[in-house]
């Protein structure tokens, strides 16, 4: 069969089943409009029952619920029982743009504005119970609220018959739908509250955003100390694991926590407490060591740090003690840290202890050596480092998986170059931060 | 691996072990360091310390007021024009009109003392309600008028520091109103609530 014979058939067969597919033009979502020039009733019909009717001169004002949280009603305006404006926060109502075709004078019945007001009668309003906040009057001419009725769906109360709307017929270029004129978009919500006591309407009044938030950022390094630590009010704590220690087979974990107190823009000190036996030996806390460093931030990018590894020790640790000196600077390479590689890190150090070289442990050595890290933040929540400890080379990823808890978990290998002889390790963390005092400041410096 | 590797890699190993042991293993020791562990406590790429962050708001160096970036600036602006527009249409009540003066939207002479003494609700202007009114009425004045574009540079949103004085004050006039004062509430507190509310909340879920 020649092709464009199949693809006739084809398309023969297509065009039912997309007739099919598509009974009338009904809109997948349903919106609600109302035009210049409907009636009350018709307004009632597209839109329901009014929560509120308000009646300000010459005008009224059909009010409509919208869910939005302190906003004040949606509201279509009458005058001379025709429309003549709206405003709409919901984005299901729509004014449209063009006027209705129909100038004619409407029935007296078409004008109620309510389905319990009598028609003729635009002096007796019975609304539904207002869902929204009554604001009090305060010279500016609106009415009393009227004490709430029984109200109805949108169907009038007498059943008599209501014309429906002029359908839209306004379109954009191309034939697109009327644009709707500038709207807000505020949250939404089933139901307004309606606020009585004054702890109620400030629970109403309080606006809860923007909010300050912990926020969680990967790490600089993950072997090195960094110039950056804890200050007053701050904490951390985290869990750390080798498959495999170092000329061993054997594995190993560790746990920490540690506080700040002062301020680094003075000089902070951050005072962490090790435990370096968990499962095995006489359980946690049984072999560990104090942790202190001094630190001070001249910017937010730039610190210097002076601190001592397990300066204090107990039940025996192999750690040793290792003084040490670093510095770190952050460079911001975008603004918005929600762009890729917004920003590298660069730890320089001079330390003892477990950051000497191989050879001057070999050799009983104090001879200091220097370490450092590379950090590149390729993502929000996700940088690679690479550390030299002064005797291995370490590579790891930091991840934080969460944006807003300050959990990092870590994974990587330690002597990637295997300076060693036994070959890489695997090593992986997780610490989360935490506040033991509230902030002084309600805003965080960046 | 071949034996002969291996035996070569683990002789100085051997060596090694059999010359520092115990403390001699400070250097090469099993027992984590602090470092590895501890790496929620700095270092991280937004500065030292827990990073906390205001989704609107941020200090820059000199600790003053700034949009937390240039695009939170740019939809702050994009929220009060549209908040402009969408009230520009409507009809208004007097609250309305004069809190909308003072903000900046319509034209008009903005009338803050007025406006501290309507949210006020009687109260003493040295007591810290009339205090808190005041700075209330102050921090709104011209808040919301028109300025033009979208600069790139969020120190270039000078407005910033308004805002959060706004919003702070706001938040503070509610918490330490008397209860007299939500009996009922004054039809100004509510038309500026729906101001403040709409504008922060579609300038922060605005997508960009």
């Amino acid at each position: 069969m020649p092709r464009h014979t199949m693809l006739l058939l084809a398309a023969a067969l297509l065009y039912p089943a997309h007739a099919a597919a598509q009974p009338g033009t009904t809109p997948r979502k349903q919106t609600r409009a109302v035009a210049r020039g409907m009636t009350p009733a018709q307004v009632r019909q597209s839109l329901g029952e009014p929560v509120h009717v308000r009646r300000e001169g010459g005008a009224t004002y059909m009010e409509y619920a919208n869910g939005c949280r302190g906003c004040t009603n949606d509201y279509v305006v009458i005058r001379d029982c025709r429309v003549v404006d709206a405003r709409f926060e919901n984005p299901s109502r729509r004014m449209l743009a063009a006027p209705a075709p129909d100038a004619s004078a409407p029935p007296a019945d078409e004008c109620r504005v309510a389905a319990s007001e009598p028609a003729g009668d635009p002096g007796a309003v019975a609304i539904a119970p207002p869902s929204g906040p009554a604001p009090a009057a305060s010279g500016d001419g609106a009415p009393a609220i009227a004490p709430p009725a029984a109200s109805a769906g949108g169907a009038p109360a007498d059943g008599a018959a209501v014309r429906t709307p002029s359908p839209p017929r306004d379109t954009g270029p191309g034939g697109m739908a009327p644009v709707a004129p500038a709207v807000m978009r505020p949250p939404l919500q089933d139901t307004v509250p309606d606020p009585r006591s004054a702890d109620q309407w400030r629970d109403y009044f309080i606006l809860r955003r923007p909010v300050t938030r912990t926020l969680a950022v990967p790490a600089a390094s993950i072997s090195s100390p960094t110039a950056f630590g804890v200050e007053m009010g701050e904490g951390f704590a985290g869990v750390a694991y080798q498959a495999r220690t170092r000329f061993t087979d054997i594995n190993d974990g560790a746990a920490v926590i540690g506080i700040g107190l002062g301020y680094r823009r003075v000089v902070a000190l951050e005072v962490a407490a090790s435990s370096y036996s968990t499962f095995r030996g006489g359980g946690p806390w049984e072999t560990g060591g104090l942790n202190f460093k001094l630190h001070h931030a001249f910017s937010d990018q730039l610190g210097v740090a002076v601190g001592w590894e397990n300066a204090v020790s107990w039940g025996g640790s192999d750690a040793g003690n290792s003084p040490f000196a670093v510095v770190t600077r952050v460079f911001r390479l975008h603004e918005d840290t929600r762009r890729p590689f917004s920003a590298v890190s660069a730890t320089l150090g001079v330390g003892a202890g477990r950051f000497r070289g191989e050879s001057a442990v070999v050799d009983g050595s104090d001879t200091p050596n220097l370490f450092g890290a590379l950090g590149f933040q390729i993502a929000e929540p996700v940088s690679l480092t690479a550390d030299w400890s002064g005797q291995d080379l370490y590579a790891g990823i930091s991840v934080a998986p969460i944006r807003r808890v300050p959990l990092l978990v870590n994974a990587g290998f330690a002597d990637i170059t295997g300076s060693a002889g036994d070959g890489a390790r695997f090593i992986a963390s997780a610490s989360v931060g935490f506040r033991w005092l509230p902030r002084l400041h309600p805003l965080p410096r960046d | 691996m071949t034996r002969t590797r291996l035996l070569r890699l683990l002789a100085p190993a051997a060596l090694l072990l059999a010359a520092v042991p115990a403390r001699a293993q400070v250097g090469n020791q099993t027992d984590i360091p602090v470092g590895p562990i501890g790496a929620a406590a700095g270092g991280s790429y937004l500065g030292p310390g827990l990073r906390v962050q205001n989704e609107m708001f941020a200090r820059d160096g000199n600790d003053g007021v700034v949009f937390r970036n240039a695009r939170t600036g740019c939809a702050v602006r994009t929220a009060e024009r549209v908040f402009r527009d969408s009230v520009a249409i409507a009809p208004r009540t007097g609250a309305q009109t004069r809190v909308q003066t003072l903000l900046g939207i319509l034209p008009g002479a903005p009338d803050p003392e007025g406006m501290a003494a309507t949210l006020a609700h009687g109260a003493d202007p040295a007591s810290p309600f009339g205090r808190a009114a005041r700075a209330l009425a102050d921090a709104l004045n011209g808040l919301m008028r028109d300025r033009a574009g979208c600069p790139e540079d969020r120190d270039a949103y000078q407005e910033a520091a308004q805002w959060e004085a706004a919003i702070t004050a706001f938040n503070h006039y509610v918490r330490i109103a008397p209860d007299a004062a939500f009996s009922p509430p004054p039809p100004e507190l509510v038309a500026i609530h729906a101001a403040l509310q709409s504008v922060v909340y579609h300038a922060l879920t605005r997508k960009p």
